[in-house]
This record gives structure tokens, C-alpha cells and sequence, in this order.
């Protein structure tokens, strides 16, 4: 399969809803999802949550005695395969799985196994669980020599009048961006796709993600900025994915590659773009502020406080995220951002700052209003 | 689903063979319980050609285990592949039952309660 679409519908089966058929749809998704590269494991994990999804509504999605149906449907996306289970029965409120104590065994198992899990209600149309499991492609350790690894981070940096391109990202410098990511983070990089290229090829060539990378003369990638968007056509998407190779950094290059991503995609009709800054990446705050971005939302405790940045942070622990809407964060020396850090959460002292967000929201919100405006 | 079952000693041990899923659970709910109420509550579940299973499977070992311990009995499980112990770890039943890495470890473990 050389390209990926957004979303391709595979094959699609019908079944009477009763436990006799479910073996059928376990050959049904094995041999069409070992077809699309599911293997082992990860094979019997997704036939195990499509079980779950397809017992769910065998056992209670039917009065008694009712002939009920229900379809099981395969999708390829990039990168990985989805499963939807699809009835047309008796509504149910799919909130309860939002808490351990309302889920049962099947729903724990569903959440721990599949990548996602998305439970639907669809008006008329019925309910739909999705079951995502993400493809197993290689990482980049296995693009990457241990004498590369080694080297690497101990280069010294490059001299700041070299010459540096830009340029849109295509499919093909998928292995050389997650190269570049290996020597800025090691394995502490955030997002996981980057460090698998062809997941990142697929997402290119479905339109889904818009990129930009930096090269020095040699042609080696020495940063990246992307746009991610939830469906090819969406009119926002998320800014992120910001790599400088630590060689390169006083270089204005981040500054560089948003404005170019920024830039493209406003020509390209999209309203505009989101980003979410960890708060000790003082560098995407600051690029991002340069660009005229602003504050908009802090989320405490979102990523782990095993990440750290090479050459930004070594030594301090991370301890909040922050996560904004085109735009970023407390300053640094700020006391109040200090609490937050220390106490781990927000009092009546960040009143006022939570208030300052709150306009930013507002005043956002006026641009895209007038901007669906115009197209009306 | 292929069901074996052999006396050892004064321990019962039923070997499962395949996929132990929603639809075949019935079946192994069915000879676990024949094999309770006949009096043979020390069992021993060999698991070392089972392939696969689901929350319908592990339920039915849960009440097999329930009825054996009301009866005096126990329900010890051997030689799981690694997915199979992946579900029992997830689901948190890995907690509720005596499991063994060989047939005469489970075996020997009823000689000593």
C-alpha cells in the first residue's frame, strides 16, 4: 500500500447478534487485520477488545427475545487500524465507562489493550465503539547506530552564520526527522509518533500532518515544526512537534520554522493554530510569544516528571505542562507559577491569572467568528 | 476448544487446548462445574496450549474457583503463555489465583495446604 488515505474503509460484516457468531467475526479480524501488518500479540489484543466491543452489545443492547443485528467494520488509518462495532440497539449512556467503578471487566481490558478506544452515541443512527490499535512500526532505534547514539549529543555547536534551508517535509525525511528528534531528546521526546518514521510518512501523505524541517548544508534535518490536524480538512490544528538539534540552537531557528508553518497553512484557507508548551521548554514559549501568540490554559501534572529536556534542563524535574491555545505560559521567575510547581496546584493567588487566560480565550475567539463570517 | 482431564495423585487436572472465548466459555463452564460437584474440588487448569481468552473466559475460572474453595477445594492454574498471564495481570485476577509455572509445581502446591 503505497499511500495511506485519511480514512479507507477495509471490509465490513453484519451479524445476528447472538455468542454464536462472535468466532466468526475473531477470523473475521484476524485475516483482515494480518493482512494490514497486525501480528502476535497485538493481533490478539485487538480480537480480544473487538470481543469485549461485540459482547457488550450481544448481551445488552437487545431486549430479550428481539432478533437484534450488529456490523463489525475494519478501517485503515495512517498508521494504524481501527475497529468499529456498530448497533442499532437499545441507547446507552457510555459516560458510566468514565469511571473504574461503573466499568466492567470487558471495558478495563478494552481500555488497556486497544492504543484508543472511543465509544459513540450516534443519535439515530445507533451507538459505535472504535477500538484503535496503532500499527507495530519500527522505532528509530532501528535506523540509528550505536556509534551515532554516542556521538551525537557531544558535538559542539555550529557557528551561527551557516547556511540553514527550510522547506516542506515530504514522506521520504520521515527516518531523518526522527533521527534529529534521537539527538535534541533522546527517548523523552513527548509525542511517540515521531519516533516511528513510517507513521509519520503515513500521516504526511494523508494530509493529517503539515511539516516544515530545517537543513544545514550537508542536508541533514536540524528541526522540524509541524501542524496536526484531526481530519484533513479541519480549519485549525495543533503546532507542535518543535526540534532544534542542540548544535543549532541560538540560531533563531524555531522563530524560523513556526512563522513558515504558520505562514503556509493561513495560505492554505486554515484559520489558524493551537500549540501546548511544556513549561520548562522555555524555547517554544518564547517563539511561540514572538510570534504573537498568547496564554490561554495551564494543565498541571500532564506529563510525566521523568522528562527532560537535553541541553534545555538536564537537572530540574519536570513538574507541569503548560497547555494553550496559540500560545504560552507563566514567566519563569513568576512566585505564583513557583506555587504551582511546589504545591503541585492553583489557589486564590492565581485568581488573577486565570482571569488574564480567560480574556485571551475571548479575544481568540473573535477572529475565527469573524473569519466563518467572511465565508458565509 | 479441546478439554482434557487426568487424575494425579488426589489433584484433578484439566488441560485446555485453543481459544477460550465467549462462545466456548459455556462449554468450559460446563465441565468445571460437572467436575466440582462430583466431588473433584482440587483442580489443577493446564493452560499450556491455550491461545487466547476473554473476560467470558476468565470468569468462568472465577466461579470455579469460588465453587471449589466453598467446597474445600482450590483451582491452581499452570504454564500460561505470556498473552494469556497479560490479560490475568490486566484484569487483576493474576491477584485471586495460585499460579504455577509447571503442571507438577500446581500439582504438589494442593500437598502442602
Amino acid at each position: 500500500m503505497d499511500t495511506v488515505p485519511e480514512d479507507q474503509p477495509i471490509a465490513r460484516i453484519s451479524l445476528t447478534a447472538k455468542v454464536e457468531f462472535l468466532p466468526a467475526v475473531s477470523s473475521f479480524l484476524r485475516e483482515i487485520a494480518g493482512k494490514l501488518g497486525l501480528t502476535g500479540n497485538d493481533l490478539a489484543q485487538l480480537e480480544l477488545v473487538t470481543e469485549e466491543a461485540c459482547m457488550n452489545v450481544i448481551e445488552h443492547a437487545f431486549d430479550p427475545g428481539e432478533q437484534g443485528y450488529f456490523d463489525v467494520a475494519i478501517l485503515r488509518k495512517p498508521g494504524k487500524i481501527v475497529v468499529a462495532v456498530e448497533d442499532r440497539g437499545l441507547p446507552f449512556d457510555f459516560r458510566k465507562f468514565d469511571t473504574a467503578q461503573e466499568s466492567g471487566l470487558g471495558v478495563i481490558l478494552m481500555k488497556a489493550f486497544a492504543s484508543e478506544v472511543y465509544f459513540l452515541n450516534l443519535g439515530r443512527g445507533g451507538k459505535r465503539v472504535e477500538l484503535v490499535k496503532n500499527l507495530p512500526y519500527k522505532d528509530v532505534d532501528a535506523y540509528i547506530s550505536e556509534e551515532e547514539k554516542n556521538r551525537a549529543v557531544s558535538l559542539p555547536p555550529v557557528p551561527e552564520d551557516i547556511s540553514i534551508t527550510i522547506r516542506p517535509m515530504r514522506p521520504k525525511d520521515s527516518i531523518d526527522l526522527a533521527r534529529c528528534v534521537y539527538r535534541c531528546y533522546g527517548y523523552t521526546y513527548a509525542n511517540p509518533d515521531v519516533y516511528f518514521p513510517d507513521r509519520v510518512k503515513e500521516l504526511l501523505e494523508s494530509g493529517l500532518l503539515i511539516s516544515f524541517i530545517a537543513l544545514n548544508p550537508d542536508g541533514e534535518v536540524i528541526g522540524h515544526v509541524s501542524v496536526r490536524k484531526e481530519y484533513a480538512d479541519a480549519p485549525i490544528g495543533e503546532r507542535g512537534q518543535a526540534v532544534v538539534d542542540p548544535r543549532y540552537r541560538g540560531h533563531g531557528l524555531l522563530n524560523k520554522l513556526i512563522k513558515t508553518v504558520v505562514e503556509h497553512v493561513t495560505k492554505r484557507g486554515m484559520y489558524g493554530t493551537y500549540g501546548e508548551a511544556v513549561t520548562v521548554h522555555t524555547y517554544s514559549q518564547k517563539a511561540a510569544l514572538s510570534m504573537g501568540a498568547h496564554e490561554t490554559g495551564v494543565l498541571l501534572a500532564f506529563t510525566p516528571a521523568t522528562m527532560l529536556f537535553k541541553k534545555i534542563q538536564e537537572e530540574r524535574e519536570q513538574r507541569d505542562h503548560g497547555g494553550e491555545r496559540v500560545g504560552h505560559d507563566m514567566p519563569e521567575d513568576d512566585p505564583a507559577r513557583r506555587h504551582a510547581e511546589t504545591q503541585g496546584g492553583f489557589d486564590e493567588r492565581h485568581v488573577a491569572q486565570a482571569q488574564e487566560l480567560g480574556a485571551h480565550v475571548v479575544r481568540d475567539a473573535d477572529p475565527v467568528e469573524d473569519a466563518v463570517a467572511e465565508q458565509q | 476448544m479441546d478439554m482434557v482431564d487426568k487424575k494425579l495423585d488426589s489433584v484433578n487436572v484439566l488441560s485446555l487446548s485453543g481459544r477460550l472465548d465467549a462462545y466456548s466459555a459455556t462449554e468450559v463452564e460446563k465441565k468445571l462445574d460437572s467436575l466440582i460437584e462430583s466431588g473433584q474440588n482440587r483442580l489443577v487448569i493446564n493452560l499450556e496450549n491455550l491461545e487466547y481468552i476473554s473476560s467470558s473466559g476468565l470468569r468462568v475460572f472465577l466461579a470455579a474457583l469460588k465453587k471449589a474453595k466453598k467446597a474445600q477445594g482450590d483451582v491452581k492454574l499452570a504454564c500460561m503463555k505470556p498473552f494469556i498471564k497479560e490479560v490475568f495481570d490486566i484484569a487483576g485476577f493474576s491477584q485471586l489465583f495460585s499460579i504455577f509455572d509447571t503442571q507438577d509445581a500446581a500439582v504438589s502446591g494442593f500437598s502442602q495446604t
